[in-house]
């Protein structure tokens, strides 16, 4: 199991040399200037040279690669260009919002989704499951902004039950920061309500035709232990795949949800970084992310053995 | 009086291409303390028989008609919670497949404690006593150990014996072993044999034998049942039904069986010609004129009924010569 964990931790290195690699090259070869948006409207040729220069981007792309990488590992992710604020210190400021809205997020969606999975796959076939699936397809074709919109409009502009935009820290009381984040989480975990279920669905349509299941019947058990004894721990593996893999599209949303809510986190950096051409702000969250995902998949990676005995590391 | 009556059962499924026949007015009885063998075919309405008996066939393509009388209970009437307290309880079941007839992700102890939680209320180490006991009593070495492991940790013989604990934990007055050596190599399905037998004279259990293999049947059945298409052909003891076929499709059964000793290199296994009848459309006379040596025009247009020819012994066969009973 430790062997295990140690190897697979390994195995994330090259992974993550790689993304830093295409992180740095994207945006070294990605047009637009930084020198000239530094230096302002009204500078002189001269002036642009001395803050390209100053900033190093006059070395050549394996120096200019090979010192970030460097300072990447001493934890030195960079000075952003546009606030002259140290990128972790950036991050820092913005992690809360972004982890809130994630793990809520992540809370609502599964506990959702567990259930409309476990209704939709007993009910196979019918109108019901046809209806959750119907929803499900939708969920997953909406883009977030417009659902966020939509949510907004309806929820926030004309009912007024929750802010239009904005963050309280969860320091000010949990019901305040629940309800800033009600709209956003939600908005944010409709696709992966959707995806969950419909992955969970699939999972528990199969278990359900298997010989064990028929053996539970024919000891008497009724649908709700033949469920949740028997066919939900058989699912678990896939689902909590799929959880892990979805949190990628977690990530992906929040950069747009943070962007419609006005919610002070990475997401709102990113994309800010991203208008400004702040490259060390962009290569540090970009990696975070990366970092993030991994970290996630590692986990799912280990726990499962907790529910399924025949994996064993 | 016996345990188990059916009396005209019908199991027909819906598909896409028609009403299949699977079981079409079948008749037996189980007696109390007896080992009743059904024999036929794959596809002739054995296992979907006995999924009948537990009503265990999915309700929505499923149509069932005639009684399954249970201690005089008619099974087909109870609702399904009532059906839930008969199943694991008063009826057991063990299946062909061991391999994967038991649930992955849970322990042996968890499998076999839960049949008792279903149906008993008692406590955790009541439970625990008695799945050990039950482990013990169909030969599991160190139960205290094995009640901790998986499925996967165990053989296929193993994991029958589980299935058979499981089956018997609450002392049912019958149990249905559905193929339950099929997926066995001859030795242990010799085991599994001498512990079905066994626990038979323990505990007085009737048994429901489903099978394709004589072998199997002459080993530990004391009446057999000969099905063919959805239909009973045959019945009779099982020394009579061996020695003594009458129908000639238990003849033909028989007579593929292979011996050892017999004949010779050259000898070969007799087959029986043709296939088996498409259940989706009505047959008019007897069901194995088809595939019948002495088929004449009066099988093809009538049906034969099944009939006492002689002690006992029940066949539905224009041809078959009564013997030994009174006029």
């Amino acid at each position: 199991m430790l062997k295990f964990a140690v190897r697979r931790v390994l195995s994330t290195i090259p992974v993550m040399a790689l993304v830093a690699f295409l992180v740095f090259s994207l945006l070294y070869f990605a047009p637009g200037d930084p020198a000239l948006l530094f230096a302002g409207d009204s500078a002189t040729p001269q002036q642009i040279e001395e803050v390209r220069r100053n900033l190093g981007l006059d070395q050549s792309f394996w120096v200019r690669f090979g010192s970030w990488l460097w300072a990447v590992l001493h934890g030195e992710l960079g000075v952003s260009m546009i606030s002259n604020v140290p990128v972790a210190t950036l991050i820092r400021q913005r992690i809360e919002p972004t982890l809130s809205l994630m793990a809520l997020t992540l809370v609502w969606a599964v506990t959702a989704a567990v259930p409309l999975a476990l209704i939709s796959a007993w009910k196979q076939g019918t109108a019901i499951d046809r209806g959750i699936m119907g929803f499900g397809v939708f969920g997953f074709s909406v883009p977030i902004f417009v659902l966020a919109y939509c949510l907004s409009y309806v929820f926030a502009v004309e009912l007024r039950w929750f802010p239009i935009q904005g963050y309280v820290p969860i320091s000010r009381g949990v019901g305040p920061w629940l309800n800033s984040l009600a709209l956003p989480a939600f908005a944010l975990g409709t696709s992966y309500v959707a995806l969950i279920s419909r992955i969970g669905r699939a999972a528990l349509i199969e278990i359900l035709q298997q010989d064990y299941i028929r053996t539970a019947r024919a000891k008497g058990a009724a649908p709700k232990e033949i469920l949740f004894d028997h066919a939900l721990k058989n699912a678990a593996v896939p689902i909590v795949t799929v959880i892990g893999i979805g949190v990628g599209l977690l990530i992906g949303g929040a950069v747009v949800t943070e962007s419609v809510f006005a919610l002070p986190g990475i997401g709102r950096l990113t994309a800010d970084a991203i208008l400004r051409r702040d490259y060390p702000v962009i290569q540090g969250v970009v990696l975070l992310f990366s970092f993030t995902y991994m970290l996630v998949n590692l986990a799912v990676d280990l726990i499962y053995p907790l529910f399924d005995p025949r994996i064993r590391y | 009086m016996a345990l188990l009556e059916i009396e005209n059962l019908q199991t027909h499924f819906r598909t896409s291409d028609g009403i299949n026949r699977a079981v079409d007015g079948l008749s037996l009885e189980v007696r109390p303390s007896e080992t009743l063998a059904i024999v036929g075919e794959s596809g002739c309405g054995k296992s979907v028989t006995s999924m009948s008996i537990l009503r265990l066939l999915p309700e929505n393509i499923t149509k069932t008609a005639g009684s399954i009388r249970f201690h005089g209970r008619d099974l087909l009437k109870l609702t399904e919670s009532e059906m839930r307290g008969i199943r694991g309880n008063e009826i057991s079941m063990i299946f062909q497949e061991p391999m994967t007839s038991l649930n992955p992700v849970l322990t042996i102890g968890r499998q076999i404690r839960e049949t008792i939680a279903l149906h008993r209320t008692v406590s955790r180490a009541e439970m625990d006593g008695r799945a050990k006991d039950m482990l013990a009593l169909v030969g599991i070495p160190d139960p205290a150990r094995r009640l901790q492991e998986y499925p996967h940790q165990l053989s296929g013989g193993m994991r029958q014996r589980v299935m058979i604990a499981i089956a018997l934990a609450c002392d049912p007055k019958l149990l249905i072993a559905d193929e339950p050596t099929t997926a066995l190599d001859v030795t242990i399905q010799a085991q599994v044999l001498e512990l079905l037998a066994d626990i038979q004279a323990k505990s007085k259990t009737s048994i429901i034998l489903i099978t394709h293999d004589l072998g199997v049947v002459a080993e530990i059945a004391h009446r057999v049942v000969v099905m063919y298409a959805g239909r009973k052909v045959e019945e009779a003891s099982v020394e009579d039904l061996l020695t003594r076929p009458r129908h000639p499709y238990t003849v033909g059964l028989l007579g593929a069986v292979p011996k050892i000793g017999v004949g010779g290199d050259k000898m070969r296994l007799v087959e029986i010609p043709g296939l088996v009848p498409n259940l989706k459309q009505r047959i008019a006379g007897c069901v194995f004129a088809n595939r019948c040596p002495k088929a004449r025009d009066l099988c093809l247009e009538f049906a034969p009924a099944l009939e006492q020819k002689a002690p006992a012994h029940v066949v539905a066969c224009h041809f078959a010569e009564k013997e030994g009973l009174a006029a």
